[in-house]
C-alpha cells in the first residue's frame, strides 16, 4: 500500500504509540482487502460499548490503546448497557454500572461524542451523499449507504475507532462504485409489507450480496401501526428496520429500492439472479420469529426510534383501551429524539419507560425481563441467543406488540 | 552461519518472535472456541481440543465467528496465555484486528502444510518471512 509521508509518520510512531496502532491496524486491514491507498473520512460511528459485550477486556484495552490517542474527525458511538438516570430501575447492578462508565470515561478521553446511539443519521448527526466514513453499527453501515447515498464498509467497532484517530480508512470494497452495484433482483409480490420482516427473509436469502428490491405492488397503506401517510412508498424507518434486519440475518451493507433509494436509476439489473418474495414466504418467517405465547416486557426502539416512530407509539397507547396485561413497556431512543417529542414521551411515560442510550439488545435485559415483545426483526435474532439475554420472543409490528400490554 | 529454510508471506501486524508452532487444520473463532483464561482450545470439532495456544506460534486457515473474538484476544495477552506469534493462511478482519490490539506480530499468505506440528520457527512480521531455526 501507498502511504503519504504523513500515514507513514504516523506508523512509524511520531504522533504517538496509540496513534501508530491505529494506523498499523487500518493499513493491516487495508492489505488485507487489497486496497491501494488511504482516504479521508469525514465521521465515524464506534460499536463495542456495552459492558455486556466487551467486558473487562475491552474497558482494558481502551484504557490502554486511548492513553495518548484522540480522534481526528467527529465520532459518534453505539448505544451503551445502559441509561445513565434510570439503570437502577432496569435492574442494571452496581457492578456493570461501573464497568460501563469506565468504557464511557476512555471513549471520552479519546475525544469520541457518548451520543450513544446505533441512529446518529436521524439526529443532526446525520451524513451527506458521497461522503467517505468509518461506520460499525451494521444497521447504520446499511441505512447510510442505501438510502443517504454516503460510503462506508462494515468496520470493527475497533478499526472504526483506528479510522477516527487516523482520520482515514482504506479504500476498498463500498468506498468503490463496484461494490456498490447490484448482485441480485429481489421481486415482492406482496401489497402488504412488514419491512422489517422483508429485511429479515432478503438477508437470509442474500447473505452479502447488494440486493436491489422491486415492490411489484403499490404499498397498502392501512397497514395496522403505522400512523404517518406513505403515499405507497415505504417511508426512511421503514428502510431502517428493513436494513437493520438485512444486516442481522445476513451480512447486507447495501441495498438498492426501486424507485426510492438514491441511485438506483444507475443500476442495471439485467442478468440478475431473480427471487420472487410471496405473502406465505414472509408469514412462514414470521411464526419462526416468535417462540413466545406470553411476555413480561414490550420493548421497541432496535435501532432508536425516530420522534415519528414515538409519535406512532404514543398514538396507539392512546388507543389502547381494555385492562392491562401487567407487561413493562421500553420505548429506546437517543437524548435528541426523546427531547424533540416531550407530548409523545409524556404519554407513552404513562405505560412504561422511554430509555435512552441503550436499546433491549445490548443492556443486561435478562435481569428483570425473560420474555419479551419485538416489532424489530434484528432483536428477534439477537434476543434469544443466551449471549444476549436468551430470551423467548414475541415477533410483530408496532399494534400488535403495543396490544400485548 | 548456517543458512535457514524459510516461507514468505505478508506482513499483517509487525513485530518479531521465536516459538514452537501448533497448528489447526480448521478456523478458530477466538470466541467460544478457545479459554481467555487459560489459552486451551475448547471447539468441540478440533483435534486440538485440550491443547494450549499460549506461548505458541500458532498457525490457522483464517478467523470465523464473532467479531468479539478480537477482544479475546486482547485477553489472552492480558492474561499472559497468548501465542507469541500468529500465522494464517489467509487472514480476515478479526483475527488482524485483534492481533494488532494486542501486539502479537501476524503474517499471512503462508501455506501452512509447510509448517510441521511441533517445528521451531522465527516469525519476522516486518519483512513477512516465517524462518525454520
Amino acid at each position: 500500500m501507498d502511504l503519504s509521508v504523513t500515514e507513514q509518520a504516523i506508523l512509524d510512531g511520531e504522533e504517538g504509540a496509540g496513534a501508530a496502532t491505529a494506523m498499523e491496524l487500518v493499513v493491516g486491514l487495508g492489505t488485507i482487502f487489497g486496497s491501494q491507498r488511504l482516504i479521508p473520512i469525514s465521521s465515524a460511528q464506534v460499536s463495542g460499548v456495552s459492558y455486556k459485550t466487551i467486558g473487562e477486556a475491552g474497558a482494558h484495552w481502551l484504557e490502554e490503546f486511548g492513553a495518548d490517542a484522540r480522534v481526528r474527525v467527529p465520532t459518534y458511538l453505539n448505544p451503551s448497557g445502559m441509561d445513565s438516570a434510570q439503570w437502577q430501575s432496569m435492574g442494571i447492578s452496581q457492578e456493570f454500572h461501573d464497568g460501563q462508565e469506565r468504557i464511557l470515561k476512555a471513549y471520552a478521553r479519546i475525544g469520541v461524542e457518548l451520543s450513544q446511539t446505533c441512529t446518529p443519521y436521524q439526529t443532526h448527526r446525520r451524513p451527506h451523499a458521497g461522503e467517505h466514513l468509518a461506520y460499525a453499527e451494521s444497521s447504520a453501515v446499511v441505512f447510510v449507504n442505501s438510502v443517504i447515498g454516503a460510503r462506508t464498509n462494515r468496520e470493527g467497532g475497533p478499526a472504526a475507532l483506528a479510522a477516527a484517530i487516523v482520520g482515514r480508512t482504506a479504500e476498498y470494497g463500498f468506498h468503490l462504485p463496484a461494490a456498490r452495484a447490484p448482485q441480485v433482483l429481489i421481486e415482492v409480490d406482496s401489497p402488504t409489507v412488514n419491512f422489517a420482516l422483508l429485511g429479515n427473509v432478503v438477508g437470509g436469502l442474500v447473505g452479502g450480496k447488494v440486493p436491489y428490491v422491486r415492490l411489484l405492488h403499490p404499498l397498502d397503506d392501512d397497514l395496522p401501526g403505522l400512523r404517518w401517510y406513505r403515499g405507497g412508498r415505504p417511508t426512511e424507518d421503514e428502510l431502517k428496520w428493513f436494513g437493520a434486519a438485512a444486516a442481522a440475518s445476513g451480512s447486507v451493507a447495501m441495498f438498492h429500492l426501486e424507485g426510492r433509494t438514491p441511485d438506483w436509476q444507475q443500476q442495471s439489473v439485467e442478468g440478475l439472479e431473480r427471487i420472487t418474495i410471496t405473502p406465505q414466504m414472509l408469514a412462514s418467517t414470521s411464526t419462526k420469529l416468535t417462540n413466545a405465547d406470553k411476555v413480561d416486557l414490550v420493548a421497541i426502539g432496535c435501532p432508536h426510534c425516530s420522534v415519528e416512530e414515538l409519535n406512532t407509539i404514543a398514538a396507539l397507547l392512546k388507543d389502547h383501551d381494555g385492562p392491562r396485561s401487567g407487561a413493562e413497556l421500553w420505548v429506546c431512543t437517543n437524548h435528541e429524539n426523546r427531547a424533540a417529542a416531550p407530548e409523545a414521551v409524556e404519554q407513552i411515560e404513562r405505560w412504561g419507560k422511554v430509555i435512552v442510550d441503550t436499546c433491549m439488545v445490548v443492556c443486561p435485559i435478562e435481569e428483570l425481563h425473560h420474555s419479551t415483545a419485538v416489532p424489530s426483526a434484528k432483536a428477534a435474532k439477537y434476543l434469544r441467543l443466551e449471549s444476549f439475554g436468551g430470551q423467548k420472543v414475541f415477533f410483530g409490528n408496532f399494534a400488535e406488540v403495543l396490544h400485548l400490554l | 552461519m548456517a543458512a535457514h529454510f524459510a516461507l514468505k508471506g505478508r506482513r499483517i501486524a509487525r513485530g518479531r518472535a521465536r516459538g514452537v508452532v501448533l497448528r489447526s487444520e480448521q478456523p478458530i473463532s477466538f470466541l467460544g472456541e478457545v479459554n481467555p483464561q487459560t489459552g486451551v482450545i475448547e471447539a468441540e470439532d478440533n483435534p486440538l481440543r485440550g491443547r494450549s495456544i499460549a506461548g505458541s506460534v500458532f498457525a490457522f486457515p483464517h478467523g470465523r465467528g464473532s467479531t468479539v473474538g478480537s477482544y479475546v484476544i486482547y485477553r489472552l495477552k492480558v492474561n499472559g496465555v497468548a501465542p507469541v506469534a500468529l500465522i494464517n493462511a489467509l487472514a480476515e478482519p478479526i483475527v488482524a484486528t485483534g492481533a494488532i490490539m494486542a501486539g502479537l506480530p501476524m503474517v499471512d499468505q503462508v501455506v501452512l502444510e509447510s509448517l510441521p506440528q511441533g517445528a521451531s520457527v522465527e516469525v519476522d512480521a516486518d519483512v513477512g518471512v516465517v524462518t525454520f531455526l
